[in-house]
């Protein structure tokens, strides 16, 4: 018997249809992309923030409305993308970019765009690590992203957030505002130009600035250095960190795919949202806002009955998909951008800084101002509507409401529209609106969960550690406050 | 046949002894049909003294003094050696060749062996066992038929079989039998997809031994421990199933050139089971509850005739419309009253703007299904001669399923034969062709299953007849199912506008075949080498029609409202083998055989799959360029793996009661790392005939045997090295790491087995028994495991974990009837394997022990796991909460059960405590009748369907009435009139436990099912007790037919599934599930049990 000649066996075993070596502005583009679609997602098994800053109400099934977080393990999925899809692949995009050797013309010209692409890493890595911790708590962080280390042990919170508050500082300061970033394509927050970088650098400020505000509560001095040192550097009007989308499946804008592609009719709008955006009267129980001239962002948010009203449906219980307002598809395109950070929100953040008494510049009443018609006419109204709406007295800053805490936190609510971890931030440090647990919630989480809990998988996967961390924050649950939030 | 062979032989047997001293007479008959059989040799043993026995099987001979023992022996009947003892009438029932149990089996590599020699358990079943039942799988035919054999068909049209042999050894990888078939190892890859077997969206395509023709199978003989199959290596560790096809006969000495002509001709009809179907309650219709109207309050929604949210016209008021966007049961009292609905909605259905009366459907759900029809058709021919031998036969078989619009249909081409070439020279070919071509496959899981919704999520007062109405006229996709603009579907499709329009087709063509050259050097000698074939190609194409409800499809499992997918997979598998055999006897008692071997193996595989993006432009063409969006990359895979072996074996028998094998095999496979990938295992086995030692004349048979081997295992393709993903281009390149990290210091997987076994038989083979005890660990085992995701991957290959698999098998027969016209056999199998998961992974750097596996996550939360201590395959979910006495706890405030914080308690294991078939044939004549019982006892079984069907209200035990009388679904009252119902368990105050007393209101969803109970409650025992199989055949006598040119004739009428005599599983068949592999013990939507019952003619010419 012949048998045909094989040079080696072993070479049977190569994978010639995949790579095993690939650029490093593809895996931060892909990370990034993943950043985005889990940050901004209404998808019931991934976030559930609009549920629970009660914007949408659920149809039918109401599980995460009641804070349920294990018929759909919200948190395990968040903790999973978070650190595999987007840190350890923007690890990985620093590793290939770092190790790439420079060869050509001008190579000190092309250092100058890797310290720039590196830095961008950095920031966005900044942005998802300070996600995480504001969200879990102590969580792996010296010891993560680490295949050798299987387990890893779970660092303090407040010690993770000043480490990141210090790699931003460092990011900044290796970038070169004059020089590229990312080739065309690869970044789609600011295309990569140079242009872009200047942005870049004003979106790591504006970060910054949000940054140490989160722990305001907690150190005030390093807080007020923090925004001080970021204050004069954050978005001009205008200005944003957004991504947009692609036409076709599977780079389409995430709130699109569940709402319109999917073919479903899962989601309503609260009565909350919709009662504190026109003349209405409430239940006070459940009331954050009663205005006389109507939100001229209502229509461009929600859809009308047949009769031409708005309705919210009830947070937490079943609601007729027909008999209740629905969110307004003009603004939800397949290539909408969402919105990560914007000149609102820092006018919002600016507003807070001058309250808590840091000098930033401008007075509380003009930031403020500036947030609410930026966000008025970042969804199309005009600023002659932002005007009458600012001039009522429960919109009015000198008028609105006792503290400085409400005034800027119901307003900032509303303004956070599809921005589920902004507006639970801003919820949770500043305790306003004064959102409250539907009736139904699951057994012993009577309020606005604090926290998402840690996924379950770590439990099984990484016990120890994680029963240390449990105990270190003061309990595995949604209630347990994070150390920036003290009140 | 017979006949003939009389004559035959009285012209070559001229010279008889008539000295002697003493005469034996006696009947010699057919085990087949009791009849008496002439022409039987009757030799005095170790003389050349002998006798015919005469047309009615009656001899006499005179016996010497000094004989031992009479030789009986006949053409295709197994020889006989029979004691002589005082007695001088010995009765002899011949035993025909292929359902001997005691004589020759075909072990390991195809080496004919005497069964008494084996060191290990081996359990044979002639190819009628197969064949009466004419199934798409023939191994379905097989269940409670063999011990220690775990069978499990689902209901899947054309579906995948699971066969488990002595337990699950393998934690990730295959623990599928290995298929050999005359002594080619066959592909039986399980053909689904993308999560199909946890419940994702798909299709079972079955698994590819399927492909094996049962009409072609002459029998099959199992082997099921490690050291039966260590020749094969690692790909056996499973267990294997070895088959051999018919072939022409051979003949012996002296016999003439013969041509057999057999005709088989069958037709099968099938209905349902309706215990395996829902029964839905009937008082009341579509909802969730009074959520619907203008308040939010009514039962109904509230629209015009005309479907207007608003009315101003008084002669157009607003009436009561059925929530279409609804699909549950928990809506209001069925009254009669005239109702709008999804038949009121579009201008060309016969009830535009319509009302029908609100009651329960009169076409319910079981209307939907078609009766199956199975036809099957076989002919074959044979000849033998001194040429050698060959047979050629072709089958075509066709299916119609349940399913409308469903279709399952096969053609098989068989040609094999031997030729002697010269006296020394033997050549061997055989080629099968077989098509099979399956449309309308129903898909399973959770999503776009119409069976999910039958079970999980439906309308009672859904009439079938009408939706098929309103598809059959517009051919659009009238659902019952609208969204709330009542402008297109929201969940479900219309379900005949989806078997019809959403249908899926595939095709699989296959080639086995080989060419085989045996040369005897010298009579102790031979040269044996083969090159074989096995290759496959398969097409399958996916649909989504326009107007279709968005379902996950395509490549990119992304949400799609149309599409066409397909895929191409082609598989090959090419084995060289040359061997060497010997058999030489040393001196007086020793014998000695073995062989040498190697073999070459290589596999390739070709998948390459796309689908079209966004939908379809142009509505029913399903082509890939019909694609909205630009394509997504296509999945594309060239997967390799070849290995290269030698082994060799030897046995030594001593005088005919003591037989020693041993073996060893040395594996280099591709797949492993440089200096890991060579390595070496042995077996040892021995067997102990000591009824050949102490000859008694009560015992036929006695034997000990024990065994040891150790069996090592390669790892799959590409595990060594780290590539990247490549996802769609957001604008730029996108790339990612993997989510496993791959591994380049892997090492072969081991596992190590011991197998004792006692094989007994007893006046005269009347009663007998073999039984079997096993332990085997399987350790080292190759495997991906879930690591911290914080460590940025979410698995490791690694070499960790150990699985222990023990038990018992024991196999009984009996034959408590044997007179010349009647007999009755009867055959018990008896098996329990207890498995225990002993270790998974330790981290070498933190210490940190995993001791839980996923294997499969499942809609509603629930797990199957691995986990350390327990059996493979514990359901893991939410349990009750209890107190110190063992009562469930439930909460007094609102009266549901208090469920456990996490989802990770044992719920049980999905593997059965034993398994059990009992046999029986009683023969009369030519007419012969048998049943056979197959049972399973325990095993646990996780129903998503009750999960969410009784919290849908689709079932009577949401709708009756409660403790007081009152009907369930009325409001908690404080008063006698009060609805909701009490959950049996305590409440608990200050450690202090009072009976429960708190109503469960039940107005709403809310009552029942998921949202009350946790997993525990839909966890199923899965014990079943089935009439497998009753057939009764009657073959037309010899003397009938001997006058004609027919040589036999076979009427038989049979019946499989004819009747669960016992199970849990409420409405549902506990044996259902997505597709074989390791993902078990889940139910969900799968299509009902069938009875079905075949007539069938065999003719032999």
């Amino acid at each position: 018997m012949v048998f045909s000649a094989c040079s080696k066996l072993e070479d049977l075993n190569k994978n010639t249809k995949d790579f095993t070596a690939v650029p490093g502005e593809a895996v931060y583009n892909g990370a990034t992309r993943a950043f985005m679609n889990q940050m901004f997602t209404p998808n019931v098994n991934s976030n559930n923030n609009l549920l629970w800053m009660q914007h949408w109400a659920e149809t039918t099934y109401p599980d995460e409305s009641r804070y349920d977080m294990v018929t759909r393990p919200v948190p395990a999925n968040h903790m999973n993308t978070l650190y595999r899809p987007v840190l350890a692949n923007y690890q990985e995009a620093s590793r290939i970019i770092t190790a790439k050797v420079l060869v050509g013309a001008d190579v000190p010209g092309q250092e100058k765009v890797r310290q720039n692409q590196l830095a961008i890493i950095e920031i966005m890595s900044v942005l998802a690590w300070s996600n995480i911790v504001e969200t879990y708590g102590d969580m792996p962080y010296s010891e993560a992203l680490d295949y050798t280390n299987p387990s890893p042990a779970y660092d303090d919170a407040f010690t993770i957030y000043k480490d990141l508050l210090s790699r931003l500082d460092a990011a900044l300061s290796k970038m070169t505002a004059t020089s590229a970033g990312f080739p065309t394509g690869f970044d789609n927050i600011y295309q990569g130009t140079a242009a872009g970088t200047a942005k870049w650098m004003r979106f790591a400020n504006t970060l910054k600035l949000r940054m140490g505000l989160m722990i305001a509560d907690v150190d005030d001095a390093l807080a007020k250095t923090v925004v001080e040192s970021a204050a004069s550097n954050v978005f001009l009007e205008g200005e944003k960190a957004s991504m947009a989308y692609l036409t076709s499946s599977p780079n389409q804008n995430p709130v699109y795919t569940e709402l319109v592609v999917s073919g479903r009719s899962d989601f309503v709008i609260t009565s909350i949202l919709i009662d504190a955006m026109q003349p209405s009267t409430p239940d006070p129980a459940t009331s954050v806002l009663t205005v006389t001239v109507p939100d001229p962002r209502l229509p461009l948010f929600a859809t009308t009955l047949e009769d031409g009203t708005f309705k919210g449906g009830a947070q937490g219980s079943p609601n007729g998909y027909n008999n209740f307002s629905h969110v307004n598809l003009n603004n939800v395109k397949s290539t909408s951008a969402v919105v990560l950070m914007d000149y609102t929100e820092a006018e919002f953040l600016l507003a807070e800084a001058v309250e808590r008494g840091y000098v930033v510049g401008g007075t509380a009443e003009t930031h403020y101002n500036n947030a609410v018609t930026a966000s008025i006419t970042s969804w199309g109204g005009s600023a002659v509507d932002a005007a009458a709406y600012l001039a009522q007295p429960t919109v009015a800053y000198a008028t609105a409401f006792p503290t400085w805490q409400q005034k800027i936190g119901t307003q900032a609510w509303i303004a956070y529209w599809f921005r589920g971890f902004t507006a639970w931030n801003s919820f949770r440090r500043l305790d306003y609106p004064k959102l409250i647990a539907p009736a139904g919630h699951v057994e012993g989480i009577d309020k606005v969960p604090t926290r998402y809990t840690y996924a379950v998988s770590e439990q099984t996967l990484n016990g120890p550690n994680y029963t240390a961390a449990a105990a270190a924050i003061g309990g595995d649950t949604p209630l347990t406050k994070l150390f920036w939030d003290k009140y | 046949m017979r006949k003939l062979s009389f004559l035959l032989v009285i012209l070559l047997l001229t010279a008889m002894q008539v000295l002697a001293q003493r005469t034996i007479t006696g009947n010699v008959t057919s085990a087949d049909d009791g009849n008496g059989i002439p022409g039987v040799t009757v030799l005095v043993k170790g003389t050349s003294q002998g006798v015919l026995t005469d047309l009615d099987g009656k001899y006499s001979i005179n016996v010497p003094t000094g004989a031992t023992a009479l030789q009986f022996s006949f053409i295709g009947m197994t020889t006989q050696d029979l004691a002589l003892t005082a007695a001088n009438i010995l009765d002899v029932v011949m035993q025909s060749e292929a359902q001997n149990i005691e004589g020759v089996v075909v072990t390991a590599l195809g080496i004919t062996r005497e069964k008494k020699s084996l060191g290990y358990a081996t359990q044979e079943v002639k190819g009628d066992a197969v064949s009466a039942v004419k199934s798409t799988n023939f191994m379905n035919s097989l269940s409670g038929k063999l011990s220690g054999v775990q069978i499990k068909k689902n209901n899947n049209m054309g579906g995948s079989t699971n066969v488990i042999i002595r337990g699950s050894k393998s934690l990730t990888g295959s623990n599928q039998v290995l298929y050999v078939v005359d002594g080619i190892p066959v592909n039986n890859n399980i053909g689904s997809y993308s999560s199909q077997s946890t419940g994702a969206v798909g299709y079972d395509y079955g698994n590819a031994a399927g492909d094996i023709n049962p009409e072609d199978i002459e029998s099959i003989n199992v082997l099921k421990g490690s050291a039966a199959t260590a020749l094969y290596g690692s790909r056996a560790a499973a267990g294997v199933i070895m088959i051999t096809t018919k072939k022409g006969k051979t003949l012996k000495a002296g016999e003439k050139s013969q041509i057999g002509v057999s005709l088989n001709s069958s037709i099968t009809m099938s209905s349902i089971d309706k215990s395996t179907f829902p029964t839905y309650q009937d008082k009341y219709g579509a909802g969730y509850g009074a959520f619907y109207g203008p308040d939010g309050d009514a039962w109904f929604d509230k629209r015009t005739a005309s479907g207007a949210l608003t009315s101003t016209d008084p002669n157009d008021p607003l009436v009561d419309w059925v929530p279409t966007t609804e699909d549950a049961s928990y809506g209001a009292r069925f009254d009669g009253h005239p109702v709008w609905g999804w038949y009121s909605v579009d201008p060309e259905s016969p009830w535009y703007k319509q009302s029908k009366p609100w009651e329960a459907a009169k076409n319910g759900a079981i209307t939907f299904f078609e009766k199956p029809v199975t036809y099957s058709n076989t002919i074959a021919i044979d000849k033998s001669g001194e040429f050698g031998n060959f047979r050629m036969a072709y089958t075509n078989f066709k299916q119609t399923g349940l399913m409308p619009n469903s279709e399952l249909k096969k053609n098989n081409f068989l040609v094999n034969g031997s030729w002697n070439v010269t006296k020394k020279l033997t050549a061997t070919a055989s080629v099968t062709y077989s098509k099979q071509d399956a449309v309308g496959r129903n898909s399973t899981g959770y999503n776009d299953n119409i069976l999910s919704n039958m079970r999980q999520w439906a309308q009672t007062n859904l009439d079938y007849a009408d939706q098929k109405t309103a598809y059959d006229l517009t051919k659009r996709n009238l659902t019952w199912n609208y969204n709330a603009a009542l402008n297109y579907p929201i969940y479900t499709d219309n379900p005949y506008f989806q078997r019809y329009e959403n249908y899926q087709n595939d095709t699989r063509t296959r080639t086995i075949g080989y060419f085989a050259l045996n040369y005897k050097i010298t009579d102790w000698l031979d040269a044996f080498g083969r090159v074989s074939a096995d290759s496959y190609a398969e097409f399958q194409e996916e649909r989504r029609a326009v107007g279709s409800v968005a379902t996950a499809f395509g490549v990119s499992r992304a949400n799609q409202k149309s599409g066409y997918l397909r895929r191409d997979n082609t598989y090959s598998e090419y084995n060289f083998d040359f061997m060497l055999n010997f058999k030489k006897k040393l001196g007086e008692n020793f014998n000695l055989s073995g062989l040498l071997g190697a073999n070459q193996r290589r596999t390739n595989n070709s998948f390459f799959s796309n689908s079209t993006n966004g939908g379809l432009v142009v509505p029913n063409i399903y082509s890939i360029q019909n694609s909205i969006s630009p394509l997504p990359y296509p999945v594309e895979s060239l997967p390799k793996i070849g290995v290269i072996s030698q082994y060799a074996s030897v046995s030594l028998g001593y005088k005919d009661f003591l037989f020693i094998d041993g073996t060893i095999r040395n594996d280099y496979a591709s797949t492993l790392p440089t200096n890991n990938n060579k390595y070496l295992y042995p077996s040892v086995t021995g067997a102990f005939l000591f009824s050949n030692l102490v000859k008694t004349s009560w015992m036929s048979l006695g034997k000990f045997r024990l065994n040891y081997a150790e069996v090592g295992n390669l790892a799959g393709f590409d595990q060594l090295i780290d590539t990247y993903v490549v996802n769609q281009p957001m604008n730029g390149a996108n790339n990612a790491l993997p989510n496993t990290k791959k591994n380049p210091d892997l090492r072969p997987e081991n596992t190590k087995s011991w197998e004792t076994g006692l094989e007994m038989s007893f006046f005269d083979s009347r009663v007998g028994f073999d039984l079997a005890l096993y332990k085997s660990a399987s350790f080292d085992q190759i495997m991906a495991v879930p690591i911290s995701q914080t460590s940025g991957y979410n698995f490791l290959w690694v070499n960790a974990g150990e699985i222990e698999n023990k038990g018992v098998e024991v196999t009984l027969n009996l034959n408590p009837v044997r007179t010349t016209d009647f007999r009755w056999d009867m055959n018990i199998n008896w098996s329990k394997n207890n498995s225990v998961v002993v270790d998974l992974y330790t981290d070498p750097i933190s210490g940190n022990k995993i001791t839980n596996l996923v294997l499969g996550s499942f809609q509603g939360g629930v797990t199957l796991n691995a986990t350390e201590g327990q059996p493979y395959g514990m359901i893991q979910g939410k349990d009750y909460t209890y107190d110190a006495n063992g009562n469930k706890i439930i909460s007094a405030s609102s009266g549901l059960p208090v469920k456990s914080k996490t989802a990770t308690q044992n719920l049980g294991s999905v593997n059965p405590d034993w398994m059990g078939g009992i046999s029986n044939t009683l023969s009369y004549k030519g007419v012969s009748l048998s049943f056979l019982v197959d049972m399973q006892k325990g095993g646990n079984i996780y129903s998503l369907d009750m999960y969410y069907g009784l919290a849908s209200g689709l079932y009577p035990e949401t709708a009756g009435n409660n403790d007081l009388g009152n009907p369930v679904r009325d409001p908690i009252t404080d008063d006698a009139t009060s609805g909701g119902y009490i959950i049996e368990g305590v409440n608990v105050a200050g450690g202090v436990s009072t009976p429960n007393t708190t109503r469960v209101d039940a107005t709403t969803s809310d009552g029942w099912g998921y949202a009350v109970e946790p997993h525990r409650a839909f966890v199923y025992d899965a014990s079943y007790v089935k009439l497998r199989e009753v057939s009764l055949s009657y073959a037309i006598p010899f003397n009938i037919l001997s006058k004609t040119f027919i040589k036999g004739i076979t009427l038989s009428a049979v019946g499989s599934n004819l009747w669960i005599i016992s199970k849990n599983l409420p409405y549902a068949d506990p044996e259902s599930g997505l597709s074989a592999g390791n993902i078990q013990g889940y139910s969900i939507g799968s299509l009902p049990t069938t009875r079905d019952i075949s007539f069938s003619l065999k003719l032999n010419f």
